[in-house]
């Protein structure tokens, strides 16, 4: 039987902006594949190129040269409206800010990916939001809004959001940046055991090395270069 | 529920004290045209009422007599003469009864009426007033000056010998319903008729001047059996007046005279509060959606990590443009309901204010279902309209940048 294909595959990524001499080049020749259910940090100093990266990865930025596939699909000659589609189908994104919509309950906030791609908001989108609350242990939260959480709670509820739709890869940039080290630690536990119970693969971008270290990888960039790639044990 | 409507009721309900601001800004402007177009369109057509209670929409009438020259200048010759103006003779038209009837066809014509009129005098014992004569079918009368309403004592009835008479000659004349007067032309020998009814056109002049008699007496009277001088039309559409009238001139070759050309001032008048009105309109159009623009491009860029977030989560540029969109209508309507029923209450408020001597408000106010619809309907396209550039605004932001500076 053939290899399933990896989740994530970068060869040779280059990203630049500007033009002429203010030209500055942010990745360079970035190389890495990332198989199914895969839990990789990526670190690196400041202007290292990590956000950048997971922008590009996360299809909400494009490269300058290179080749970029999610499962099977390259992505390099999608319009935009597909990029957009492939988004809504196959990532989920935790950002370090929840950015939960104040106007929502938990419920509907975590509904919205569903409900973006059906052009509706429907009862079973809701149903499977508070399925989602639950595996992340927080149904309880389903009609409350972001005002009435507490910090922890609400980046568990962006975390519910971006597994609703059963991504294959969720891309987190600094999903604990903003949690006191106790509540840093539990909603990382979580994703690390969504990420074993459900097999999807995470690419999470922290400068938290003890996170790193539960990683299953940790790849760091420096100057937009992969400096080192290494398992963890 | 369709997402995008999902997320912009949502989005107002979110910015509550925001959202009721601006729709009560909508809401006032709408009342505003509303009460204002309605208080308008009542005081014109009561003007327009009062005006054409006693005119007929169009007059058609035989061109003057002109004097024709006994030569003509030939080349290089200049001919300098006195003109003198010839008398106008009472003439009949001509085949006037094929007319009537090619008339009754024309498109936007409601009622022909061929009378005979001409000067003539009314007199009753040793009082004597100069009044017109107009003579006529008596059905046909009624449907292009509707006078059968406006008969306040006695009937309305041109049997033969039977003649109505304006409230003013009564008095004038001291007769009353049954009485008989007397009535010649300018020249001549008069016949004696029945008052048969007392009409009050709410016109002083008309009142004391018209005396309306049966065709064949008008036609006996003046000279000319068979004849009519005018035919009177009614059209369907007031305003369309100068365009039939021009187009039945053209046809024929008669002087066909629109009552808007023989109210020019009254038009002008008219022309003056539309134009007004339109301008208080049009700045309450531009102020509303200013306002509601100013509101959306604020909402704009305080959910921009929102909007951010929505398009990493897979929802397309179209969507977000929706989201916006859908605002803008949703305060136009809301807004505009809410208007519609201040400026009813407005209307109704001032009709009460004041009353005519006939029981008629001072301020009528007009405001049929289609004034509401179009107010209505208006708001919700200038909120969309207003929404457009924050909706572009929201759909191009760049969801990494929104996201960053959220």
């Amino acid at each position: 039987m053939p290899e399933p294909a990896p989740t994530l595959r970068l060869e040779r990524i280059d990203k630049d902006y500007g033009d002429g001499p203010g030209r500055v080049q942010v990745l360079h020749g970035v190389d890495l594949t990332v198989p199914r259910g895969q839990l990789v940090a990526v670190m690196g100093p400041s202007g290292s190129g990590k956000s950048t990266l997971l922008n590009i990865v996360g299809l909400l930025d494009r490269p300058s040269a290179g080749k970029l596939w999610i499962g099977e699909r390259e992505t390099s000659t999608l319009s935009d409206a597909e990029r957009t589609a492939l988004r809504g189908e196959s990532l989920g994104f935790v950002f370090q800010f929840h950015h939960l919509l104040p106007a929502l309950t938990a419920a509907q906030n975590v509904a919205m990916p569903l409900a973006v791609r059906r052009g509706r908001v429907t009862q079973d989108a809701l149903d499977r939001a508070r399925a989602a609350l639950r595996r992340l242990s927080i149904e309880e939260l389903a009609d409350r809004r972001p005002s009435e959480m507490s910090g922890g709670q609400r980046q568990r509820v962006a975390v519910a959001r971006a597994l609703v739709a059963e991504p294959s890869l969720v891309l987190a940039d600094e999903p604990t940046g903003n949690l006191d080290t106790e509540t840093s630690d539990e909603v990382f536990g979580e994703m690390r055991r969504l990420n074993r119970e459900l097999s999807i693969t995470f690419v999470v971008v922290t400068h938290d090395e003890a996170l790193a270290e539960r990683c299953d990888r940790v790849v760091v960039l420096v100057d937009g270069r992969v400096r080192s790639d290494r398992q963890v044990e | 529920m369709i997402t995008d409507l999902f997320l912009a009721l949502r989005f107002l309900r979110e910015g509550r004290s925001q959202t009721l601001l601006i729709a009560s800004g909508v809401m006032l402007g709408s009342a505003v045209v509303v009460f204002l177009t309605g208080l308008l369109a009542g005081l014109q057509s009561s003007l327009i009422e009062r005006t054409l209670g006693s005119q007929a929409h169009v007059v058609i009438h035989l061109p003057r007599d002109a004097a024709s020259p006994v030569r003509q200048p030939e080349d290089g010759q200049v001919i300098l003469r006195q003109a003198v103006e010839p008398e106008q003779r009472l003439r009949s038209i001509a085949s006037w009864q094929t007319l009537s009837r090619r008339l009754e066809v024309v498109p936007g014509v409601d009622a022909v009426s061929p009378i005979a009129t001409g000067p003539g005098l009314a007199l009753r014992g040793s009082a004597n007033r100069a009044v017109v004569i107009l003579a006529g079918v008596p059905d046909r009368v009624d449907r292009v000056i509707p006078l059968r309403d406006r008969v306040v004592e006695g009937r309305y009835s041109l049997g033969g010998g039977e003649a109505l008479i304006g409230v003013g000659l009564a008095e004038d004349l001291g007769v009353g319903v049954g009485d008989v007067l007397r009535v010649r032309p300018a020249q001549g020998p008069g016949e004696r008729f029945r008052v048969a009814g007392l009409f009050d056109l709410g016109n002083r002049d008309v009142n004391r001047r018209w005396v309306v008699l049966p065709l064949r007496s008008g036609q006996t009277l003046l000279s000319m059996p068979g004849g009519v001088t005018d035919i009177q039309v009614r059209l369907d559409d007031v305003f369309g007046a100068d365009a039939v009238a021009d187009r039945i001139a053209a046809s024929t070759g008669l002087v066909a005279d629109s009552w808007m050309r023989t109210n020019e001032q009254l038009m002008v008048g008219l022309r003056g509060q539309s134009d007004s009105g339109n301008l208080i309109t049009l700045f309450v159009v531009i102020a509303v959606a200013m306002g509601i623009s100013s509101v959306l491009v604020v909402s704009v860029v305080q959910k921009s990590g929102e909007i951010g977030i929505l398009r990493a989560g897979g929802a397309s540029r179209a969507l977000v443009m929706r989201v916006f969109l859908w605002q803008g209508a949703a305060l136009g309507l809301l807004g505009s309901l809410l208007g519609c029923a201040l400026g009813y209450g407005l209307g109704k408020l001032f009709e009460s204010l004041g009353a005519n001597p006939d029981g008629t408000p001072q301020f009528p106010v007009e405001q049929p279902t289609t004034l509401f619809v179009a107010t209505v309907v208006g708001s919700v396209l200038v909120g969309l309209a207003a929404a457009a550039w924050p909706a572009r605004r929201a759909a191009n932001l760049d969801p990494v940048v929104a996201i960053r500076n959220a």
